[in-house]
């Protein structure tokens, strides 16, 4: 019988494993709530990186000061019209359409939310296993919420053609209200 | 020589040309089989293309058993590797003509969970070793992919589970790696030890090495080292050079990673010291290496 406790132990092994993910992911999940909103834009043109720019420049004067505009490429579009604007509400964790009129009134973060989340713009474990993960996996690229060694995938509106997205800030606060939740 | 001695070998050299030619012949059904299926894809209908693929495996399995019960071993191992590598196929083209593979984890579960039932249940019922290899197999691949399953559904990205994974698969084949060692089989165990000490020393030196990691996590590495040593350690108890080689190859990579950090601890005379060293310590290592594949040797031999 001492023979099989090795057996028994090589099969409790890969439960007990599966158990502490369950785990994690749930506790992962339950610490996941993030207080603060946040606002995006996609641009939906093939000169991305211009209007990009242009956009920031725009909304963050200070910060991107000695932002030079890229040259114009041949033929490339520099009118930017494409450009929707987004609030990402986390309390039902949709989005919701706005404008940019709206958008000038918020004060924004770019940085860190108050709480400690970060965006990222790709979805990614780390290198080189977590590349491994991304091939596979169907939550590799879109925006990801991070906080510690957690991050979570959610769910954004997608632009439609060339699409990219601009984190534009977390909503601190808005001109109108206190602090939004 | 006797001549039952030279009968004897005789016997043996012939099974074993026998389990080549099965092989070779279940190898080139196997291919025969996906050729088939890949250059008429677009000609066949639904019904032939799950015929082909399921019905084949199936047919494998079928003829394995009979085989089986026909004491024709080494042809009913063909079959039964056969239907390990058909199954997966067929179980797929059928998810996908049905409409059921929309997300690519969630196959990979109910495929490796399918293959992984069938093949347990026939190795309860007749043991064999190729049946032992393929649920290993099966379920190695089910307990990733299902793991990796829960984390992804909820759209989170957790740090270091694939890690996680193989440290544990690591310590599973080691463990049965044993286990079978008590049976004597060990064209399975020697396999088992390889990959075991493969992905557990893998999974630790990738959490404690410099490579990596621009900032080295001294836990792992104090705990890569300790497992290497460790594995070193318990070669000669388990009578096995695969456990001793691979964590060598593991030592050589540990050392070399360790000694960049000479290069931040002695500045310029860093890389000297590191040539000075590291030569000591592979002539060093290889007698170790020697010593303990002598006791190996002595181990097998009584």
């Amino acid at each position: 019988m001492k023979k099989n406790y090795f057996l028994y132990l090589a099969i409790l092994i890969p439960i007990i494993m599966v158990i502490s993910v369950v785990i994690s992911v749930q506790f992962s999940l339950f610490n996941m709530q993030p207080k603060f909103n946040f606002v995006y834009a996609t641009i939906d043109t093939s000169n991305t990186y211009y209007c990009e720019q242009k956009l920031l420049l725009n909304l963050f004067p200070a910060e991107y000061s000695k932002t030079i505009l890229p040259s114009r490429l041949y033929g490339q579009p520099t009118d930017c019209k494409n450009i929707k604007y987004y609030i990402y509400n986390f309390k039902n964790n949709t989005s919701s359409h706005t404008e940019l009129a709206q958008v000038t009134q918020l004060k924004l973060n770019r940085a860190t939310s108050p709480d400690g989340y970060k965006l990222t713009q790709y979805c990614r474990a780390s290198f080189p296993m977590g590349w491994i993960d991304d091939i596979g996996s169907p939550n590799a690229g879109g925006l990801c919420i991070i906080k510690n060694n957690t991050e979570q995938k959610i769910k954004v509106e997608k632009p439609f053609n060339f699409g990219t997205y601009v984190f534009l800030g977390w909503i601190i606060q808005t001109s109108a209200e206190g602090i939004k939740k | 020589m006797s001549g039952k001695e030279i009968l004897d070998n005789k016997s043996t050299s012939s099974s074993t040309v026998l389990k080549i030619f099965t092989y070779i012949g279940g190898a080139l059904i196997f291919f025969g089989v996906v050729f088939l299926i890949a250059i008429n894809w677009l000609t066949l209908n639904n019904f032939i293309k799950i015929f082909t693929t399921l019905g084949v495996a199936a047919a494998a399995y079928i003829t394995a058993v009979l085989l089986h019960y026909a004491k024709k071993e080494a042809a009913s191992s063909v079959f039964f590797m056969l239907c390990a590598l058909i199954l997966p196929i067929g179980l797929l083209v059928t998810l996908y003509l049905y409409g059921l593979n929309t997300d690519e984890l969630r196959t990979t579960v109910i495929i490796s969970a399918i293959c992984l039932a069938i093949f347990l249940a026939t190795q309860v019922i007749f043991p064999r070793t190729i049946l032992i290899l393929f649920t290993i197999i099966f379920a190695s691949i089910f307990t990733i992919s299902f793991i990796d399953f829960i984390v992804s559904k909820n759209g989170l990205f957790l740090a270091n589970v694939s890690t996680y994974e193989y440290l544990t698969l690591g310590l599973s084949y080691f463990l049965l790696g044993y286990y079978l060692d008590f049976d004597k089989k060990y064209l399975l165990s020697g396999p088992l030890y390889f990959f075991g000490t493969f992905f557990l020393l893998g999974a630790s030196y990738y959490q404690g090495g410099f490579f990596y990691h621009s900032e080295t996590i001294s836990m792992w590495q104090i705990t890569t080292g300790i497992l290497i040593l460790s594995a070193f350690l318990i070669s000669v108890p388990l009578k096995s050079k695969t456990i001793l080689y691979v964590s060598a190859l593991f030592l050589i990579g540990y050392l070399i990673d360790s000694s960049t950090r000479f290069a931040d601890i002695f500045g310029h005379l860093g890389w000297p010291l590191i040539l000075i060293i590291a030569g000591l310590l592979f002539i060093v290592l290889g007698y170790v290496v020697m010593h303990i594949h002598q006791r190996i040797n002595r181990k097998l031999n009584n």
